[in-house]
Protein backbone atom coordinates (compact mmCIF):
# COMPACT_ATOMS: atom_id res chain seq x y z
CA UNK A 1 0.00 0.00 0.00
CA UNK A 2 1.25 3.48 -0.65
CA UNK A 3 2.03 6.23 1.98
CA UNK A 4 -0.87 8.07 3.16
CA UNK A 5 -0.22 11.54 1.97
CA UNK A 6 0.88 13.06 5.28
CA UNK A 7 3.23 10.75 6.15
CA UNK A 8 5.49 12.26 2.80
CA UNK A 9 4.90 16.51 4.36
CA UNK A 10 8.40 17.57 4.88
CA UNK A 11 9.31 20.72 7.60
CA UNK A 12 8.06 23.77 7.65
CA UNK A 13 4.89 25.89 7.57
CA UNK A 14 2.03 24.12 5.56
CA UNK A 15 2.26 26.82 3.44
CA UNK A 16 5.22 29.43 2.35
CA UNK A 17 4.80 32.23 -0.03
CA UNK A 18 7.78 34.09 -0.57
CA UNK A 19 8.26 37.38 -2.87
CA UNK A 20 5.78 35.60 -5.04
CA UNK A 21 4.53 37.19 -8.35
CA UNK A 22 2.62 36.25 -11.44
CA UNK A 23 2.78 39.04 -14.62
CA UNK A 24 1.11 38.86 -17.64
CA UNK A 25 3.06 41.15 -19.35
CA UNK A 26 2.29 44.90 -18.60
CA UNK A 27 -0.61 43.18 -15.61
CA UNK A 28 0.72 42.04 -12.92
CA UNK A 29 -1.77 39.67 -10.83
CA UNK A 30 0.63 39.05 -8.20
CA UNK A 31 2.85 41.42 -6.65
CA UNK A 32 5.45 39.60 -4.90
CA UNK A 33 3.27 38.24 -1.60
CA UNK A 34 5.07 36.46 1.28
CA UNK A 35 3.35 35.37 3.83
CA UNK A 36 3.10 31.56 5.76
CA UNK A 37 0.19 29.34 6.84
CA UNK A 38 1.33 27.39 9.76
CA UNK A 39 0.15 23.69 10.17
CA UNK A 40 -3.24 22.67 11.11
CA UNK A 41 -4.79 26.50 11.28
CA UNK A 42 -7.91 27.42 9.09
CA UNK A 43 -6.38 30.36 6.78
CA UNK A 44 -8.97 32.77 4.68
CA UNK A 45 -7.65 34.20 1.81
CA UNK A 46 -9.89 37.27 1.05
CA UNK A 47 -10.14 39.84 -1.73
CA UNK A 48 -12.53 41.43 -4.23
CA UNK A 49 -12.81 39.54 -7.72
CA UNK A 50 -9.37 39.92 -9.78
CA UNK A 51 -7.49 40.90 -6.73
CA UNK A 52 -5.06 37.80 -7.62
CA UNK A 53 -6.80 34.88 -5.11
CA UNK A 54 -7.08 32.40 -7.63
CA UNK A 55 -4.18 33.44 -9.52
CA UNK A 56 -2.14 32.95 -6.09
CA UNK A 57 -4.20 29.77 -5.16
CA UNK A 58 -3.39 28.07 -9.03
CA UNK A 59 0.35 28.89 -8.63
CA UNK A 60 0.57 26.98 -5.58
CA UNK A 61 -0.79 23.61 -7.48
CA UNK A 62 1.53 24.44 -10.21
CA UNK A 63 -1.17 25.50 -12.74
CA UNK A 64 0.46 28.57 -12.91
CA UNK A 65 4.60 29.50 -13.06
CA UNK A 66 5.08 32.19 -10.92
CA UNK A 67 7.19 35.50 -12.83
CA UNK A 68 9.39 35.22 -9.74
CA UNK A 69 9.56 34.09 -6.11
CA UNK A 70 8.50 31.15 -4.72
CA UNK A 71 6.17 28.53 -3.10
CA UNK A 72 6.94 25.83 -0.90
CA UNK A 73 4.01 23.49 0.68
CA UNK A 74 5.58 21.85 3.55
CA UNK A 75 9.00 22.93 3.31
CA UNK A 76 8.57 20.85 -0.34
CA UNK A 77 8.82 23.40 -3.43
CA UNK A 78 5.68 24.09 -5.48
CA UNK A 79 7.37 24.17 -8.96
CA UNK A 80 10.70 22.44 -8.82
CA UNK A 81 9.26 19.24 -6.44
CA UNK A 82 5.68 19.74 -8.12
CA UNK A 83 4.49 16.12 -7.62
CA UNK A 84 5.45 15.34 -4.23
CA UNK A 85 3.96 19.09 -3.22
CA UNK A 86 0.57 18.37 -5.11
CA UNK A 87 0.56 14.60 -3.89
CA UNK A 88 0.01 16.63 -0.05
CA UNK A 89 -3.04 18.76 -1.55
CA UNK A 90 -6.40 18.39 -2.19
CA UNK A 91 -7.72 21.40 -4.22
CA UNK A 92 -11.50 22.40 -5.19
CA UNK A 93 -11.30 24.49 -8.00
CA UNK A 94 -13.42 27.83 -8.11
CA UNK A 95 -14.65 27.17 -12.06
CA UNK A 96 -15.38 23.90 -11.69
CA UNK A 97 -14.67 21.93 -15.21
CA UNK A 98 -16.60 18.50 -15.62
CA UNK A 99 -17.38 16.38 -18.42
CA UNK A 100 -21.63 16.39 -18.66
CA UNK A 101 -21.01 12.77 -20.20
CA UNK A 102 -19.22 11.38 -17.29
CA UNK A 103 -21.60 10.26 -14.14
CA UNK A 104 -20.39 11.60 -10.54
CA UNK A 105 -18.78 8.63 -9.19
CA UNK A 106 -17.06 7.82 -12.65
CA UNK A 107 -15.20 11.01 -11.62
CA UNK A 108 -14.41 10.37 -7.88
CA UNK A 109 -13.16 6.98 -9.35
CA UNK A 110 -10.80 8.86 -12.09
CA UNK A 111 -9.24 11.60 -9.48
CA UNK A 112 -8.81 9.78 -6.59
CA UNK A 113 -6.65 6.88 -8.93
CA UNK A 114 -5.11 10.24 -10.11
CA UNK A 115 -4.08 11.12 -6.86
CA UNK A 116 -1.54 8.65 -6.26
CA UNK A 117 -3.13 7.83 -2.74
CA UNK A 118 -5.48 5.25 -1.30
CA UNK A 119 -8.90 6.14 -0.95
CA UNK A 120 -11.41 5.06 2.13
CA UNK A 121 -14.31 4.69 0.32
CA UNK A 122 -16.37 4.71 3.83
CA UNK A 123 -14.90 8.16 4.17
CA UNK A 124 -15.93 9.03 0.78
CA UNK A 125 -19.34 7.88 1.78
CA UNK A 126 -19.59 9.47 5.02
CA UNK A 127 -18.54 12.55 2.93
CA UNK A 128 -21.44 12.19 0.26
CA UNK A 129 -23.84 11.69 3.04
CA UNK A 130 -22.80 14.64 5.26
CA UNK A 131 -23.22 16.91 2.30
CA UNK A 132 -26.31 15.64 1.48
CA UNK A 133 -25.33 14.51 -2.18
CA UNK A 134 -27.69 11.15 -2.86
CA UNK A 135 -25.31 8.12 -2.87
CA UNK A 136 -28.17 7.84 -6.53
CA UNK A 137 -27.36 10.36 -7.75
CA UNK A 138 -23.53 9.51 -8.13
CA UNK A 139 -24.49 7.24 -10.71
CA UNK A 140 -26.45 9.90 -12.87
CA UNK A 141 -24.51 11.96 -15.35
CA UNK A 142 -23.29 15.00 -14.69
CA UNK A 143 -25.13 16.83 -17.52
CA UNK A 144 -28.13 16.50 -14.59
CA UNK A 145 -26.68 18.25 -11.83
CA UNK A 146 -27.46 21.52 -11.11
CA UNK A 147 -24.81 23.80 -10.15
CA UNK A 148 -24.98 23.03 -6.00
CA UNK A 149 -24.67 19.26 -6.78
CA UNK A 150 -21.43 20.33 -8.49
CA UNK A 151 -20.21 21.54 -5.90
CA UNK A 152 -20.97 19.47 -3.34
CA UNK A 153 -18.95 16.93 -5.53
CA UNK A 154 -16.18 19.57 -6.16
CA UNK A 155 -15.31 19.35 -2.17
CA UNK A 156 -16.02 15.54 -2.11
CA UNK A 157 -12.98 14.95 -4.59
CA UNK A 158 -10.65 17.57 -2.98
CA UNK A 159 -11.18 15.68 0.43
CA UNK A 160 -11.97 12.23 -0.56
CA UNK A 161 -8.18 11.52 -0.12
CA UNK A 162 -7.87 12.81 3.12
CA UNK A 163 -4.58 15.15 2.56
CA UNK A 164 -2.67 17.06 4.97
CA UNK A 165 -3.19 20.15 3.23
CA UNK A 166 -6.75 21.11 1.61
CA UNK A 167 -7.01 24.37 -1.17
CA UNK A 168 -9.96 25.07 -1.30
CA UNK A 169 -11.19 28.39 -3.82
CA UNK A 170 -14.63 29.67 -2.76
CA UNK A 171 -15.88 26.47 -1.30
CA UNK A 172 -18.92 27.40 0.09
CA UNK A 173 -20.34 29.44 -3.55
CA UNK A 174 -23.71 27.72 -4.76
CA UNK A 175 -23.91 26.05 -1.40
CA UNK A 176 -27.63 26.14 0.37
CA UNK A 177 -27.38 27.14 4.20
CA UNK A 178 -27.54 23.48 5.47
CA UNK A 179 -24.97 22.23 3.53
CA UNK A 180 -22.47 25.14 4.38
CA UNK A 181 -23.04 24.52 7.88
CA UNK A 182 -22.47 21.09 7.16
CA UNK A 183 -19.26 21.88 5.13
CA UNK A 184 -17.93 24.41 8.20
CA UNK A 185 -18.25 21.20 10.49
CA UNK A 186 -16.09 18.79 8.44
CA UNK A 187 -13.35 22.03 8.01
CA UNK A 188 -13.73 22.23 12.08
CA UNK A 189 -13.07 17.99 12.50
CA UNK A 190 -10.49 18.49 9.72
CA UNK A 191 -8.96 21.31 11.62
CA UNK A 192 -8.98 18.97 14.93
CA UNK A 193 -7.28 15.89 13.19
CA UNK A 194 -4.38 18.58 12.23
CA UNK A 195 -5.35 19.28 8.37
CA UNK A 196 -4.23 22.71 7.09
CA UNK A 197 -7.09 24.12 5.12
CA UNK A 198 -6.20 27.28 3.17
CA UNK A 199 -9.80 28.94 1.72
CA UNK A 200 -10.21 31.83 -0.24
CA UNK A 201 -13.54 33.89 0.00
CA UNK A 202 -15.43 36.78 0.09
CA UNK A 203 -18.20 36.02 1.83
CA UNK A 204 -17.24 37.58 5.12
CA UNK A 205 -19.25 36.30 7.74
CA UNK A 206 -18.08 32.45 6.84
CA UNK A 207 -14.48 33.96 7.17
CA UNK A 208 -15.23 35.41 10.46
CA UNK A 209 -16.96 31.67 11.75
CA UNK A 210 -14.08 29.90 10.26
CA UNK A 211 -10.90 30.97 9.95
CA UNK A 212 -8.35 31.35 12.51
CA UNK A 213 -6.03 33.71 10.10
CA UNK A 214 -6.69 35.81 7.71
CA UNK A 215 -4.77 37.43 4.64
CA UNK A 216 -6.17 39.93 2.35
CA UNK A 217 -4.89 40.92 -0.94
CA UNK A 218 -5.56 43.49 -2.83
CA UNK A 219 -4.00 44.37 -6.57
CA UNK A 220 -2.05 41.70 -6.40
CA UNK A 221 -0.59 42.80 -2.99
CA UNK A 222 -0.91 41.56 0.72
CA UNK A 223 -2.63 44.54 2.69
CA UNK A 224 -3.82 42.39 5.70
CA UNK A 225 -2.84 39.32 7.75
CA UNK A 226 -3.56 38.27 11.09
CA UNK A 227 -5.77 36.63 13.17
CA UNK A 228 -9.62 36.90 12.79
CA UNK A 229 -9.44 38.70 16.70
CA UNK A 230 -6.64 41.10 15.71
CA UNK A 231 -8.48 42.23 12.74
CA UNK A 232 -11.25 42.56 14.32
CA UNK A 233 -9.79 44.64 17.01
CA UNK A 234 -8.36 47.02 14.17
CA UNK A 235 -11.81 48.75 13.76
CA UNK A 236 -12.82 49.72 17.51
CA UNK A 237 -15.35 48.53 19.67
CA UNK A 238 -18.66 50.69 19.26
CA UNK A 239 -19.79 52.13 22.59
CA UNK A 240 -23.37 53.45 22.88
CA UNK A 241 -24.18 55.85 25.29
CA UNK A 242 -27.75 57.33 26.46
CA UNK A 243 -28.36 59.92 28.38
CA UNK A 244 -31.21 60.70 30.77
CA UNK A 245 -31.73 64.02 29.14
CA UNK A 246 -29.98 66.09 26.39
CA UNK A 247 -26.44 66.42 26.61
CA UNK A 248 -23.96 69.00 24.40
CA UNK A 249 -21.55 67.60 22.37
CA UNK A 250 -17.65 67.96 24.53
CA UNK A 251 -14.03 66.90 23.60
CA UNK A 252 -13.90 63.56 23.74
CA UNK A 253 -10.18 61.94 25.25
CA UNK A 254 -7.45 60.56 22.70
CA UNK A 255 -8.83 57.76 20.37
CA UNK A 256 -12.25 57.99 20.81
CA UNK A 257 -14.25 59.07 17.74
CA UNK A 258 -17.91 60.45 18.00
CA UNK A 259 -19.53 58.72 15.34
CA UNK A 260 -22.38 59.78 15.04
CA UNK A 261 -24.76 61.93 18.08
CA UNK A 262 -27.85 63.23 19.16
CA UNK A 263 -28.97 65.56 22.42
CA UNK A 264 -29.63 61.72 23.71
CA UNK A 265 -27.62 58.97 22.38
CA UNK A 266 -23.79 59.43 21.43
CA UNK A 267 -22.20 56.45 19.27
CA UNK A 268 -18.11 56.18 20.12
CA UNK A 269 -15.86 54.38 18.22
CA UNK A 270 -13.14 53.17 21.07
CA UNK A 271 -9.58 52.25 19.93
CA UNK A 272 -8.02 51.93 22.89
CA UNK A 273 -9.21 51.34 26.39
CA UNK A 274 -12.35 51.94 27.41
CA UNK A 275 -11.71 52.76 30.98
CA UNK A 276 -9.95 56.32 29.30
CA UNK A 277 -13.62 56.74 28.29
CA UNK A 278 -15.39 56.41 31.66
CA UNK A 279 -14.17 60.04 33.76
CA UNK A 280 -15.71 61.96 31.31
CA UNK A 281 -18.66 60.27 31.53
CA UNK A 282 -18.66 60.01 34.89
CA UNK A 283 -19.38 63.77 34.53
CA UNK A 284 -22.64 63.33 32.01
CA UNK A 285 -26.39 62.14 32.73
CA UNK A 286 -25.76 58.40 31.65
CA UNK A 287 -28.95 56.22 31.65
CA UNK A 288 -27.47 53.32 29.76
CA UNK A 289 -24.42 52.00 28.21
CA UNK A 290 -23.86 49.70 25.32
CA UNK A 291 -20.48 48.18 24.39
CA UNK A 292 -20.82 46.50 20.99
CA UNK A 293 -17.60 44.56 19.47
CA UNK A 294 -16.67 45.38 16.03
CA UNK A 295 -17.79 42.96 13.19
CA UNK A 296 -14.91 41.47 11.06
CA UNK A 297 -17.16 42.50 8.31
CA UNK A 298 -16.84 45.99 9.16
CA UNK A 299 -13.53 45.90 9.40
CA UNK A 300 -12.47 44.02 5.98
CA UNK A 301 -15.16 46.25 4.40
CA UNK A 302 -12.80 49.24 5.18
CA UNK A 303 -9.60 47.63 3.32
CA UNK A 304 -12.21 46.87 0.15
CA UNK A 305 -13.38 50.39 -0.14
CA UNK A 306 -9.54 51.81 0.30
CA UNK A 307 -9.10 50.13 -3.32
CA UNK A 308 -12.20 52.22 -4.88
CA UNK A 309 -10.64 55.37 -6.73
CA UNK B 1 3.90 6.21 -15.26
CA UNK B 2 1.36 7.19 -12.37
CA UNK B 3 -2.07 8.42 -13.67
CA UNK B 4 -1.14 6.98 -17.34
CA UNK B 5 -3.20 4.63 -17.90
CA UNK B 6 -6.67 6.13 -15.73
CA UNK B 7 -6.55 8.81 -17.94
CA UNK B 8 -5.84 7.07 -21.70
CA UNK B 9 -9.24 4.50 -20.41
CA UNK B 10 -11.01 8.24 -19.43
CA UNK B 11 -10.55 9.66 -23.02
CA UNK B 12 -11.03 6.28 -25.11
CA UNK B 13 -14.46 5.85 -23.26
CA UNK B 14 -14.83 9.50 -23.51
CA UNK B 15 -14.39 8.76 -27.45
CA UNK B 16 -15.76 5.40 -28.23
CA UNK B 17 -19.31 6.43 -29.88
CA UNK B 18 -16.99 8.86 -32.45
CA UNK B 19 -15.03 6.22 -33.19
CA UNK B 20 -17.58 3.84 -33.12
CA UNK B 21 -19.30 5.67 -35.68
CA UNK B 22 -15.98 6.98 -37.60
CA UNK B 23 -14.98 3.33 -38.06
CA UNK B 24 -18.47 1.95 -39.11
CA UNK B 25 -18.42 4.52 -42.19
CA UNK B 26 -14.77 3.30 -43.15
CA UNK B 27 -16.19 0.12 -43.12
CA UNK B 28 -19.11 1.18 -44.93
CA UNK B 29 -16.69 2.91 -47.64
CA UNK B 30 -14.56 0.59 -48.33
CA UNK B 31 -17.50 -2.19 -48.82
CA UNK B 32 -19.35 0.03 -50.92
CA UNK B 33 -15.87 1.02 -53.07
CA UNK B 34 -15.64 -2.86 -53.23
CA UNK B 35 -19.56 -3.68 -54.85
CA UNK B 36 -18.84 -0.07 -57.18
CA UNK B 37 -15.73 -1.53 -58.27
CA UNK B 38 -17.26 -5.58 -59.02
CA UNK B 39 -20.23 -3.80 -60.47
CA UNK B 40 -17.74 -2.01 -63.17
CA UNK B 41 -15.88 -5.28 -63.46
CA UNK B 42 -18.81 -7.36 -64.55
CA UNK B 43 -20.59 -4.53 -66.96
CA UNK B 44 -17.67 -3.15 -68.40
CA UNK B 45 -17.02 -0.04 -66.94
CA UNK B 46 -13.47 -0.12 -66.52
CA UNK B 47 -13.07 -0.02 -70.16
CA UNK B 48 -15.33 3.05 -70.33
CA UNK B 49 -13.53 4.48 -67.56
CA UNK B 50 -10.04 3.67 -69.20
CA UNK B 51 -11.05 5.22 -72.58
CA UNK B 52 -12.12 8.38 -70.70
CA UNK B 53 -9.89 9.02 -68.67
CA UNK B 54 -6.88 12.00 -69.77
CA UNK B 55 -3.19 11.33 -70.47
CA UNK B 56 -1.88 12.70 -67.38
CA UNK B 57 -4.20 11.62 -65.17
CA UNK B 58 -3.87 8.06 -66.35
CA UNK B 59 0.20 8.66 -65.38
CA UNK B 60 -0.46 9.94 -62.46
CA UNK B 61 -2.70 7.96 -60.67
CA UNK B 62 -1.39 4.74 -62.71
CA UNK B 63 -5.02 4.01 -64.13
CA UNK B 64 -5.63 3.69 -60.50
CA UNK B 65 -9.25 4.23 -60.96
CA UNK B 66 -9.56 1.94 -64.50
CA UNK B 67 -9.00 -1.37 -62.99
CA UNK B 68 -10.94 -3.45 -60.50
CA UNK B 69 -7.64 -3.23 -57.92
CA UNK B 70 -6.83 0.35 -58.43
CA UNK B 71 -10.50 1.40 -57.88
CA UNK B 72 -10.60 -0.72 -54.77
CA UNK B 73 -7.64 0.61 -53.07
CA UNK B 74 -9.09 4.12 -54.23
CA UNK B 75 -10.65 3.80 -50.50
CA UNK B 76 -7.53 4.51 -48.95
CA UNK B 77 -6.09 7.43 -51.12
CA UNK B 78 -9.39 8.81 -51.12
CA UNK B 79 -9.31 12.67 -50.53
CA UNK B 80 -12.47 12.21 -47.88
CA UNK B 81 -11.25 9.34 -46.29
CA UNK B 82 -8.26 11.25 -45.52
CA UNK B 83 -10.12 14.15 -44.43
CA UNK B 84 -12.02 12.36 -41.74
CA UNK B 85 -8.79 10.40 -40.28
CA UNK B 86 -6.98 13.80 -39.92
CA UNK B 87 -10.51 15.77 -38.36
CA UNK B 88 -10.13 12.72 -35.82
CA UNK B 89 -6.75 12.84 -34.93
CA UNK B 90 -6.78 17.34 -34.53
CA UNK B 91 -9.88 16.05 -32.59
CA UNK B 92 -7.76 13.60 -30.53
CA UNK B 93 -4.34 15.71 -30.10
CA UNK B 94 -6.40 18.72 -28.95
CA UNK B 95 -7.72 17.48 -25.85
CA UNK B 96 -4.94 18.63 -24.09
CA UNK B 97 -5.78 22.00 -24.87
CA UNK B 98 -9.49 21.50 -24.34
CA UNK B 99 -8.83 20.30 -20.74
CA UNK B 100 -6.78 23.79 -20.02
CA UNK B 101 -9.62 25.57 -21.69
CA UNK B 102 -13.29 24.10 -19.97
CA UNK B 103 -10.74 23.82 -16.67
CA UNK B 104 -11.01 20.01 -15.95
CA UNK B 105 -7.26 20.41 -16.17
CA UNK B 106 -7.36 22.20 -12.40
CA UNK B 107 -9.03 18.70 -11.48
CA UNK B 108 -6.31 16.31 -13.40
CA UNK B 109 -3.20 18.19 -13.32
CA UNK B 110 -3.66 19.06 -9.14
CA UNK B 111 -3.23 15.61 -8.36
CA UNK B 112 0.70 14.57 -8.71
CA UNK B 113 0.96 13.38 -12.12
CA UNK B 114 3.62 14.51 -14.37
CA UNK B 115 2.57 16.67 -17.34
CA UNK B 116 3.66 15.03 -20.02
CA UNK B 117 1.62 12.60 -18.66
CA UNK B 118 -1.30 14.32 -20.18
CA UNK B 119 0.34 14.31 -23.44
CA UNK B 120 1.90 10.92 -23.27
CA UNK B 121 -1.94 9.89 -22.86
CA UNK B 122 -2.74 11.92 -25.96
CA UNK B 123 0.12 9.71 -28.16
CA UNK B 124 -1.50 6.76 -26.72
CA UNK B 125 -5.20 7.39 -27.64
CA UNK B 126 -4.12 8.72 -31.10
CA UNK B 127 -2.02 5.73 -31.93
CA UNK B 128 -4.90 3.52 -30.58
CA UNK B 129 -7.82 5.78 -32.63
CA UNK B 130 -5.79 5.67 -35.80
CA UNK B 131 -4.81 1.44 -35.32
CA UNK B 132 -8.38 0.84 -34.59
CA UNK B 133 -9.93 3.48 -37.75
CA UNK B 134 -7.27 1.92 -40.46
CA UNK B 135 -7.76 -1.39 -39.23
CA UNK B 136 -11.30 -0.96 -39.36
CA UNK B 137 -10.67 0.10 -42.89
CA UNK B 138 -8.50 -3.37 -43.51
CA UNK B 139 -10.75 -5.90 -42.20
CA UNK B 140 -13.54 -4.44 -44.45
CA UNK B 141 -11.16 -4.73 -47.44
CA UNK B 142 -9.62 -8.35 -46.71
CA UNK B 143 -13.70 -9.38 -45.89
CA UNK B 144 -15.32 -7.54 -48.83
CA UNK B 145 -12.55 -9.07 -51.22
CA UNK B 146 -13.57 -12.46 -50.00
CA UNK B 147 -17.20 -12.10 -49.82
CA UNK B 148 -17.81 -9.87 -52.69
CA UNK B 149 -15.02 -9.62 -55.80
CA UNK B 150 -16.19 -11.22 -58.67
CA UNK B 151 -14.07 -14.49 -59.61
CA UNK B 152 -13.06 -12.54 -63.16
CA UNK B 153 -11.41 -9.72 -61.07
CA UNK B 154 -7.75 -9.80 -60.17
CA UNK B 155 -8.16 -8.54 -56.51
CA UNK B 156 -4.95 -6.45 -55.09
CA UNK B 157 -2.31 -8.04 -53.54
CA UNK B 158 -2.22 -8.07 -49.54
CA UNK B 159 1.27 -6.63 -49.41
CA UNK B 160 -0.25 -3.44 -51.41
CA UNK B 161 -3.67 -3.47 -49.29
CA UNK B 162 -1.19 -3.22 -45.85
CA UNK B 163 1.44 -0.81 -46.94
CA UNK B 164 -1.34 1.56 -47.97
CA UNK B 165 -3.03 1.08 -44.66
CA UNK B 166 0.42 1.46 -42.90
CA UNK B 167 1.35 4.69 -44.89
CA UNK B 168 -2.25 6.03 -44.28
CA UNK B 169 -1.95 5.71 -40.54
CA UNK B 170 1.82 7.30 -40.61
CA UNK B 171 0.26 10.31 -42.36
CA UNK B 172 -2.57 10.30 -39.66
CA UNK B 173 -0.31 10.27 -36.72
CA UNK B 174 1.91 12.96 -38.59
CA UNK B 175 -0.84 15.40 -38.40
CA UNK B 176 -2.22 14.09 -34.79
CA UNK B 177 1.33 15.34 -33.95
CA UNK B 178 1.37 18.58 -35.24
CA UNK B 179 -1.74 19.12 -34.17
CA UNK B 180 -0.70 18.27 -30.64
CA UNK B 181 2.04 20.89 -30.91
CA UNK B 182 0.09 23.24 -32.71
CA UNK B 183 -2.30 23.27 -29.27
CA UNK B 184 0.37 23.17 -26.95
CA UNK B 185 1.26 26.39 -28.37
CA UNK B 186 -2.24 27.62 -28.52
CA UNK B 187 -4.77 28.97 -25.85
CA UNK B 188 -8.62 28.34 -27.71
CA UNK B 189 -8.84 24.33 -28.69
CA UNK B 190 -11.48 25.77 -31.51
CA UNK B 191 -8.21 28.14 -32.70
CA UNK B 192 -5.71 25.15 -32.78
CA UNK B 193 -7.98 23.05 -34.41
CA UNK B 194 -9.11 25.49 -37.00
CA UNK B 195 -5.06 26.50 -37.64
CA UNK B 196 -4.47 22.83 -38.40
CA UNK B 197 -7.13 22.15 -40.42
CA UNK B 198 -6.06 25.18 -42.71
CA UNK B 199 -2.75 23.78 -42.75
CA UNK B 200 -3.61 20.31 -44.13
CA UNK B 201 -5.64 21.43 -46.21
CA UNK B 202 -2.83 24.66 -47.84
CA UNK B 203 -0.58 21.23 -47.40
CA UNK B 204 -2.99 18.91 -49.18
CA UNK B 205 -3.22 21.56 -52.45
CA UNK B 206 0.53 22.30 -52.03
CA UNK B 207 1.06 18.47 -52.79
CA UNK B 208 -1.01 18.31 -54.99
CA UNK B 209 0.22 20.81 -56.96
CA UNK B 210 3.87 20.23 -56.85
CA UNK B 211 3.03 16.90 -58.14
CA UNK B 212 2.14 19.09 -61.88
CA UNK B 213 4.69 22.25 -61.35
CA UNK B 214 7.78 21.68 -61.00
CA UNK B 215 7.93 25.28 -59.55
CA UNK B 216 6.45 23.88 -56.84
CA UNK B 217 7.63 20.73 -56.80
CA UNK B 218 10.69 21.22 -54.28
CA UNK B 219 8.70 23.04 -51.53
CA UNK B 220 6.07 20.63 -51.86
CA UNK B 221 8.49 18.29 -49.70
CA UNK B 222 7.69 20.11 -46.92
CA UNK B 223 3.74 18.69 -46.89
CA UNK B 224 3.15 15.20 -44.99
CA UNK B 225 1.19 14.59 -47.64
CA UNK B 226 4.28 14.47 -50.06
CA UNK B 227 5.12 11.08 -48.04
CA UNK B 228 1.61 9.25 -49.26
CA UNK B 229 1.67 8.53 -52.79
CA UNK B 230 -0.96 5.70 -53.09
CA UNK B 231 -0.55 5.96 -56.40
CA UNK B 232 2.72 4.67 -57.02
CA UNK B 233 2.36 1.96 -54.18
CA UNK B 234 -0.11 0.40 -56.07
CA UNK B 235 2.11 0.12 -59.64
CA UNK B 236 4.23 -1.86 -57.19
CA UNK B 237 6.45 0.51 -55.32
CA UNK B 238 6.76 -0.82 -51.83
CA UNK B 239 6.18 1.20 -49.16
CA UNK B 240 9.16 3.61 -49.31
CA UNK B 241 11.19 3.82 -46.15
CA UNK B 242 11.74 7.29 -46.59
CA UNK B 243 7.85 8.30 -46.85
CA UNK B 244 7.95 5.84 -43.46
CA UNK B 245 10.65 7.95 -41.56
CA UNK B 246 9.46 11.73 -42.70
CA UNK B 247 6.09 10.79 -41.36
CA UNK B 248 7.81 9.09 -38.40
CA UNK B 249 9.95 12.38 -38.55
CA UNK B 250 7.37 14.35 -38.60
CA UNK B 251 5.56 12.72 -35.99
CA UNK B 252 8.27 12.62 -33.31
CA UNK B 253 9.03 15.62 -33.49
CA UNK B 254 5.91 17.45 -33.49
CA UNK B 255 5.08 15.61 -29.81
CA UNK B 256 8.36 16.41 -28.88
CA UNK B 257 7.73 20.04 -29.08
CA UNK B 258 4.13 19.64 -27.82
CA UNK B 259 5.65 18.01 -24.92
CA UNK B 260 8.16 20.14 -23.95
CA UNK B 261 5.30 22.94 -24.70
CA UNK B 262 3.43 21.60 -22.29
CA UNK B 263 5.63 21.65 -19.48
CA UNK B 264 6.80 25.08 -19.50
CA UNK B 265 3.50 26.89 -20.04
CA UNK B 266 0.75 28.07 -18.04
CA UNK B 267 -2.32 25.68 -17.67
Amino acid sequence: MKPRADDRAGEGPAIALRDLAKSYGRVHAVRGITFDVARGEIFGFLGLNGAGKTTTIRMLVDLLRPSRGSATLFGIDCQKQSRQARALVGYMPGELGLYSDMTGIELLDLLAHLSGTRVDTAYRLKLVDTLELPHADLRRSLREYSTGMKRKLGLVQALQADPPLLILDEPTEGLDPLVQQALNEILFELRARGRTIFMSSHVLSEVERLCDRIGMIRNGEIVLLSTVEEARRRGGRMVRVHFARPVERVALPPGMTLVSHTPERWNVRVEREIGDLLPLLATLPVRDLEIVEPALEDVLRSFYREVQP
Amino acid sequence: MSGLLPLVGHSLRRRRGLLAALSLMLIVFQIFMILTARNYEQTGGFRQIAALMPQFMAQWTNMMGASFTGFVLFGYSHPLVQLFLVAMAISISTEPLGEIETKFVDLMMARPIRRTTAINRTLIVLVVATVIAVGSMLVATFGGLRLLAPATARPPQPRVIVSLAANLALLVLAWGGIALAIASCARRRATAGAATGFLAFATFVLDYAGKFWEAVKPISRISPFHYFDPFTMIGGRPLSTTDVAALAMMFAVSAAIAGVVYVWRDL
